[in-house]
């Protein structure tokens, strides 16, 4: 069975994006199949950030996410938004950054973002997590998580793309100082690198 | 301090993806193991001047930790715990 892919058009035609719809299609198709077991929609927003007027097309994701606030990336690439109950994903596609990258990143980073869906789950632990700390405190160790999770599928199917662009510190955390003899200091630094590493 | 904690987390699995790598290809992220080790090993000992109840990092998680959601987080719950009794 193929998975259905919603496509939503902002301040694009449909020619415009055509070609990003197939690629898409084809990897989730071809590379993640058991998706459409899995993912009951998926809607595909593809925009250029400079002259995207997002109401257009807010009203329709939020409604679609169950709420969830949508503000576009003005420089990544490709972000996905995802809800459970029933699993439904928004993946977007910023082709003013997106068209940048070379044909194997553009492929690996759609493979990245469709490995987050595959590899949705949920866990006990972590709702009592989230009851006792908030999901302010416990978001970043989710972060982690399904980041190490998805990188581990992309390295196991596609090692030597993977290779090629291999999950790192960011430049500014490789030149922190080293010696930080006390946390103070590591609360300063936190704000040179909030993004901290490089997903 | 969570910041530290979900540093150090992070640069374990990091490390784990790295030693996931064959050995005939390790070669390429030999650098950034590197990096990652020494800073890993600065962000434990900042962690340890006010929190000495931390085990070593190569002792946060096993490999069947990180093998399911429910195992990471059974492990980030009893690091949390260090937290709130230091």
């Amino acid at each position: 069975m193929s998975q259905e892919i919603h496509l939503i058009l902002s301040n694009l035609t449909t020619e415009d994006v055509s070609t990003y719809y197939v690629l898409i299609g084809k990897i989730i198709n071809e590379d993640f199949s058991v998706l459409s077991s899995k993912i009951s929609t998926i809607k595909l927003l593809i925009f250029r950030f400079e002259n995207i007027v997002l109401e257009n097309v807010k009203k329709e994701i939020e409604e679609f996410l169950g709420g969830k606030v949508v503000n576009v990336s003005d420089n990544r690439p490709i972000t996905i938004r995802f809800t459970a109950n029933p699993p439904k994903a928004c993946l977007e596609i910023n082709l003013s950054t997106f068209e940048k990258l070379e044909d194997w990143e553009q492929r690996l980073a759609i493979r990245h973002e469709c490995a987050h869906m595959l590899l949705y789950q949920q866990s006990k632990t972590l709702v009592s997590l989230l009851a006792k700390y908030g999901e302010e405190k416990i978001k970043g160790f989710i972060r982690f998580y399904d980041e190490y999770e998805v990188h581990a599928l992309i390295i196991e199917r596609w090692m030597d793309d993977w290779l090629k662009n291999p999950l790192d510190l960011i430049a500014q955390c490789q030149t922190l100082p080293l010696s930080l003899p006390r946390l103070g200091n590591l609360e300063a630094a936190k704000n040179q690198c909030c993004l901290r590493f490089k997903t | 301090m969570l910041f530290e904690i979900q540093n150090i987390v992070h640069l374990i699995t990091l490390l784990k993806l790295y030693e996931s790598i064959p050995d005939e290809k390790k070669n390429s992220i030999r650098v950034k193991k590197l990096n990652a080790k020494k800073y890993l090993r600065s962000l434990y000992s900042a962690l340890c001047v006010d929190y000495k109840k931390f085990p070593q990092p190569t002792d946060w998680f096993s490999k069947q930790d990180l093998s399911s959601l429910e195992a990471y987080f059974q492990k980030i719950e009893k690091l949390l715990t260090i937290i709130d009794n230091p």
